[in-house]
């Protein structure tokens, strides 16, 4: 299903990586995220994904300059941020969306603004439908808002031929972390 | 709803042969093929999902007052102001006193057919806000001085050249003709705006009566914008976007996007369930819904109530022959194709759009497309026979109006086997002495209707009408 879902991400024109173990793949999104950003700040969100593998550590390491939510000057440094890095809560296999959900340390617009979205994938949360994420996302217990991203921003507005990098990131890369 | 600004004529014919003479239109609208390889596909793969997207969408017009009631409850509980608004001037005046409240300039619209259909953005800018559309096509579109052609590509109408001149023009400097280069500048424009906007307008996709959930999809991420930064969202929603349960998405989000793009999914679906929560550092402190009705709730119960299941992918327009040829622009309504015929005199109680329904050829091209199974060119021909009534609407209560048009003598001659045989007689001694050579002129003499015979034949009637041929074989 792994596969399945890569296979899908990949034709939607996004970065396909792993499965890899999560040391593995939190080097890969700081070497990633680091040549992104070329010396802007990097977004994180402050996930367990994010925090359990710290990456603020790694970037630091890397001589990146991450940018958390809970900064002071989040809002003000977000325009300029050269890349992100966040985790989902769930990864559709048959069209190759991972699902990101709004909440205290993941801002909407931290996966929007800045023109590089890395996201790391755990391999268990890869359903195989549309259905399937509808059913475990809960309509009892839904966040604030959910976004469902398929790749890079893109439009066919001009004669009717694709474009990517409209208004949201221009690459997309998707890590799986291996189960 | 008078949308004439691109091309001017008063009525559909006028306007449809000046589209046909307009060359770079024509150029333009042949990137439509893109799209009709998509329908085929679409109509391949999709049948059974099909099946039950029209079922969701039968189950809700039948209890629709139920279902709305539902959705308000639901929003209501989860913090969200919800405005019930019976025309567009109610939903204007609503979402201008937000705008007032906000006390912000700049006001950054996502791409919506139901602003549209109200005018919002120049209402706002009417009362001095810096309404700013955000949609790429969308805001080639505004800073042309026109309106949307097309209801998910609105600026189709337009070669790359002629983008590339309308967005120079607006950056006061020359930018190549190339999308990249376009789309950049675009971009970098634009985020200016998303930054500064203090309220966030967009339309919905489909609301969730179940979890009070509003659901939008887009490519380009602008939608995003307008419900991440701006303090203040509110969502334009017309009561037909109420869907029942939150897995009945699972059915309808491919459903649109395959039909309208021909995507498996699109790029973004944004579920928003509520205003911002505590501790959230971003996502609008306040949240509105405007319900909007404009003529919509008193088609149930009528023969147009099956027009309610639009869900506005735009697959009929795509397949259209007419549309095809004239683009949108020459129905000079927000809705254009085969459901803007039917919408446009339905929405506005026959107030506009009267000409539309004959905009068809009636191939049935559109209710084939139509991936919620609305007889779409089923409710054309009944259009046209109930808009000899101001209200088509109100004419079908009445219905006994046939018999009054010619097509009603017609069928009343034709009922009868006397009736018909007379008929015969009377064409068979119209048609005697006419030369082949003159069988031209006597077309146009005979029916006196040059729109009818500039393109259709008439024969010349037979000396001996087949029933005399019959009774004497040999």
């Amino acid at each position: 299903m792994v596969d399945a879902f890569l296979t899908a991400a990949g034709e939607n024109a996004c970065g396909t990586h792993g499965p890899h173990p999560g040391d593995a793949a939190a080097d890969l999104a700081v070497q990633l995220a680091t040549r992104y950003a070329d010396g802007h700040a990097v977004v994180l969100t402050d996930e367990p994904t994010i925090v359990d593998l710290d990456l603020e550590a790694r970037l630091r390491a890397a001589g990146a300059a991450p940018l958390r939510p809970t900064d002071r000057d989040w809002r003000a440094a977000l325009p300029n941020a050269g890349a992100a890095i966040t985790g989902c809560v769930l990864a559709v296999a048959a069209t190759g969306h991972v699902v990101v959900a709004a909440g205290p340390g993941t801002p909407r617009a931290a996966s929007l603004a800045p023109p590089a979205h890395i996201c790391l994938v755990h391999a268990e949360r890869v359903v195989p439908t549309i259905g399937d994420a509808l059913a475990v996302l809960d309509a009892g217990d839904l966040p604030s808002a959910l976004i469902w991203v398929g790749g890079p921003s893109r439009t066919s507005d001009l004669e009717m031929r694709p474009t990517i990098g409209v208004h949201g990131p221009r690459t997309v890369d998707l890590i799986v972390i291996s189960a | 709803m008078a949308h004439g600004l691109a091309t001017p004529g008063r009525t559909f014919r006028d306007r449809a042969a000046r589209a046909l003479d307009d060359s770079g239109l024509q150029r333009a609208l042949r990137n439509l093929d893109v799209r009709l390889g998509t329908a085929a596909e679409v109509e391949r793969d999709m049948r059974p999902v099909k099946d039950r997207a029209a079922s969701i969408r039968r189950e809700t017009l039948a209890d629709l007052d139920g279902w709305l009631e539902r959705l308000e409850a639901a929003l209501t509980a989860r913090g969200v102001t919800v405005h019930r608004c019976a025309t567009p001037a109610a939903a204007r005046a609503v979402v201008a006193s937000i705008a007032r409240e906000v006390g912000a300039h700049v006001v950054v619209k996502s791409k919506s057919m139901a602003t549209e259909e109200i005018d919002l953005a120049e209402a706002l800018e009417a009362v001095g806000f810096d309404a700013v559309e955000t949609d790429l096509g969308e805001y080639v579109v505004q800073v042309a001085g026109e309106r949307p052609s097309h209801i998910i590509t609105p600026v189709i109408h337009k070669t790359l050249d002629q983008i590339a001149a309308v967005l120079s023009e607006e950056a006061e400097e020359s930018l190549p003709v190339d999308r990249g280069a376009l789309t950049d500048w675009v971009r970098t424009h634009l985020r200016e705006r998303f930054l500064e906007a203090g309220l966030g307008v967009t339309g919905a996709n489909f609301a969730v009566a179940e979890t009070g959930t509003l659901v939008i999809v887009t490519n380009e991420g602008n939608g995003r914008f307008c419900t991440a930064l701006p303090r203040v969202h509110v969502a334009v929603v017309p009561v037909e976007k109420v869907i029942p349960r939150f897995a009945d998405l699972a059915t309808l989000l491919p459903v649109l996007t395959r039909s309208a793009t021909g995507q498996r999914l699109s790029n973004y679906v944004s579920m928003i369930s509520g205003p911002r929560r505590a501790g959230e550092q971003d996502g609008p402190e306040e949240l509105h819904v405007v319900l909007l009705d404009h003529g919509r709730r008193r088609l149930i119960g009528t023969p147009y109530e099956a027009m309610l299941a639009c869900i506005r992918c735009g697959a009929c327009l795509n397949v259209c022959p007419v549309y095809r040829r004239v683009g949108g622009h020459a129905y000079d309504s927000v809705y254009p194709g085969p459901m803007g015929e039917v919408l446009t005199p339905l929405l506005s109680a026959g107030l506009s759009g009267r000409d539309l329904p004959a905009a068809s050829t009636l191939c049935g091209a559109c209710t084939e497309a139509c991936p919620v199974e609305i007889p779409l060119a089923d409710l054309i021909a009944r259009l046209r026979a109930d808009l000899r009534s101001p209200d088509p609407v109100e004419a079908d209560a009445r219905r006994p109006h046939a018999r009054r048009s010619g097509f009603g003598a017609w069928a009343l001659v034709w009922s009868s086997p006397r009736g018909y045989r007379a008929s015969t007689i009377v064409t068979r001694l119209l048609g005697a002495g006419v030369a082949p050579a003159r069988a031209v002129r006597w077309r146009r003499r005979l029916l006196g209707v040059g729109g009818w015979t500039a393109t259709r034949d008439v024969p010349v009637p037979a000396r001996r009408r087949f029933r005399d041929q019959w009774s004497t074989r040999s």
